[in-house]
């Protein structure tokens, strides 16, 4: 066998095919031959290189958004499908249509004074002025039929006078319900309950790393962390609901928390555009009311679930509560939260976010030992995340927070797969590094 | 590690499809959305490794499984699900490949994949005893980047079929029937694929980076 033959011969021999002599020949020749030996090594390599490459996992609500897709056609192909109706349709429509308007027109001149009024005042009516001898084969030429009413719109002339003052009334019955709801319900839920839609709006714009406790505000969540006001609410009817409501929350989720947007760029965006926002959470009055009697925000008000914590919760429901109470910056909260859920539920699709997110928590909460050591958990479980660079990144900072300069290593490596990360914190880190 | 061997193919005996394909052609979405959840992976997978970019990679999955759902009523069962649900996925990332090369490239997209600060790194082996040091997860990353990177350089078509073969596990016959074509010709192109890619990864293979 010649080198080329054997060269030749290395796929069929990477994958069995080869047999009886001629594997016989190929092993004799890799012996003998230093050169193939080593090409042949080296062939290996490559191939089991791409084979490490393993089997990449797509986003977490990526079934939802093909189901989306399907039960709800285009926008064109919707009104292209409202263009064609067929004539069967169509035509009862539109004749339906017709008549609905001329009954309207004819009942609005006929009931309506000023209306009638208004059209007779168009044409010089002799019925305004005192005429002491009218023509009586003179009726007003624009409006011959009306003749006969004119008797009837003198006597109804004064009416809408006292028609003005009942808007009046009803303007100033306004004010005075609205200034009873006032006193019912303080100022206090609606500022509480504007941090989050307000949050929500800035998410996309402005993710960022928690900061430690006691420094600026962390960035907030994306849109889908909006109804978070509604924990109760949400958990009655998310509960008994599959999929798609914790999956878009779970989504929205997963992508706050880079250390900038440079680390999440555009094709986030792009999916994070590919979802709708979240429904509001219905029935708003009935939080407000509750929550009229907590303190003021800001004062590390909980909310009215935030002290039952009970034994054994639903996948969704405890992810849905660790995932709100993140969004409302209640990092102890979310923390607690996300450790019972990995406790319950270790195997769940959203074990790696949740791991993720507690160490997330811990870091905001200042908590660097144990937000390192979570950081690392979720690394080693999950070193292909999307996240993972990111948990590299604040595993450093977490590290060098605690005077172990091993993070030093860490956080060079994240910022070199992410420089544009480099922000302040990572800059005014790296200073103490040797 | 040779791991997830186990979740590349589904059962070899029958199609373990057959029944929600065939609720799936009577209408129901949710045995098509069973489908999708089995196969997202794969059909992800594939659009990933072929365009580079995870984004793009998700619309062009999605894309896959829409036209699959539209031509459900045509699938008549003499191959598996999977193996056409592979050639229509195949067809689509070359065809979609094809398009793109027509299309002028926006310069902020240049560069090599993988080397943006925006692109995720690679999925890379999950080691099987304990977890790998930071560091040693870096440079596998390192690794799983520069394995991408040759990739991207090679055809279309090598590439296509290293993916299917290294990546998605499928037999010779597998990749015969998603790409139509024969097997002899499955066996040379697979073969000429590898040394390409062997070529690419030399000078990494001479730093011994390469585990």
């Amino acid at each position: 066998m010649t080198c080329i033959e054997a060269r030749d011969a290395f796929s069929d021999l990477y994958d069995g095919i080869l047999s009886g002599p001629a594997l016989t020949a190929m092993s004799r020749h890799l012996d003998e031959c230093q050169a193939c030996r080593e090409e042949w090594r080296a062939f290996r390599q490559t191939v089991q290189a791409v084979s490490r490459l393993g089997v990449d996992e797509p986003p977490p609500e990526f079934a939802s958004r093909v189901l989306a897709r399907i039960e709800r056609p285009s926008w064109w192909r919707r009104a292209a499908r409202l263009w064609v109706y067929p004539v069967s349709v169509k035509a009862p429509l539109h004749a339906a249509a017709l008549c609905a308007l001329l009954v309207a027109g004819w009942w609005m001149l006929r009931e309506t004074p000023e209306t009638e009024r208004a059209a007779r005042l168009d044409a010089p009516s002799p019925v305004t002025k005192p005429a002491p001898s009218p023509p009586p084969d003179a009726p007003p030429p624009s409006v011959p039929g009306k003749v006969g009413v004119s008797p009837r719109l003198k006597a109804e002339a004064p009416l809408p006078e006292p028609s003005v003052p009942a808007p009046d009334a009803k303007d100033k019955g306004v004010p005075e319900t609205k200034g009873d709801l006032r006193e019912t319900l303080p100022e206090a839920p609606a500022s509480k309950a504007a941090p989050p839609a307000d949050a929500g709006r800035a998410a996309p714009t402005l993710p960022g790393p928690p900061p430690p406790k006691g420094g600026a505000p962390p960035k907030a969540l994306a849109k889908g962390a909006a109804p978070s006001p509604a924990p109760e609410v949400l958990r009655q009817s998310a509960a008994p609901m599959p999929s798609p409501a914790p999956r878009a929350e779970e989504m929205q989720f997963s992508e706050k928390a880079l250390p900038r947007e440079t680390l999440r760029g555009e094709s986030a965006a792009r999916r994070r555009d590919a979802v709708e926002p979240a429904a509001p959470s219905q029935a708003p009055r009935r939080i407000e009311k509750p929550e009229a009697t907590l303190p003021p925000a800001g004062m590390g008000a909980t909310r009215p679930s935030a002290s039952r914590a009970p034994a054994a919760m639903p996948a969704d429901e405890r992810f849905s509560a660790a995932a709100t109470a993140f969004a409302a910056r209640e990092y102890a909260k979310s923390a607690e939260e996300f450790q019972s859920f990995l406790a319950e539920q270790p195997q769940d699709r959203r074990a790696a976010d949740a791991r993720f997110y507690l160490a997330e928590s811990l870091f905001a909460l200042g908590r660097h030992e144990e937000a390192a050591a979570a950081y690392a958990d979720f690394l080693k479980e999950r070193p292909d995340h999307r996240q993972a660079v990111t948990a590299l990144y604040r595993q450093g900072l977490a590290r060098l927070a605690r005077g172990d300069t091993a993070g030093c290593a860490l956080l060079k490596t994240a910022l070199e797969r992410a420089p544009r990360a480099a922000d302040a914190a990572a800059k005014e880190a790296l200073a103490n590094c040797p | 590690v040779q791991g997830g061997e186990t979740e590349k193919r589904p059962a070899d005996a029958a199609d373990p499809d057959s029944r929600l394909v065939e609720r799936a052609k009577a209408g129901d979405v949710r045995a098509f959305e069973a489908l999708v959840r089995r196969y997202e992976r794969w059909v992800f997978t594939l659009a990933l490794r072929m365009v580079g970019d995870r984004g793009e990679a998700e619309d062009v999955a999605q894309d896959v499984f829409l036209k699959a759902y539209a031509g459900l009523s045509g699938f008549r069962g003499s191959s598996r699900f999977s193996t056409w649900l592979y050639a229509i996925a195949s067809h689509h990332c070359l065809n979609h490949l094809a398009a793109r090369a027509r299309r002028p490239v926006p310069e902020s997209t240049l560069g090599p994949p993988g080397s943006g600060a925006d692109d995720p790194p690679g999925p890379i082996e999950r080691a099987a005893d304990g977890a790998p040091r930071p560091d040693e997860l870096l440079e596998r990353q390192e690794t799983a980047r520069q394995v991408q990177e040759a990739l991207q350089a090679l055809t279309e078509d090598h590439r296509l079929i290293l993916v299917l073969r290294e990546i998605q596990g499928l037999s010779y016959e597998e990749i015969a029937a998603a790409i139509g074509v024969e097997v002899g010709t499955v066996r040379s192109r697979l073969h000429r694929a590898r040394m390409a890619l062997k070529l690419g990864l030399r000078s990494l293979m001479a730093d011994g980076s390469v585990p």
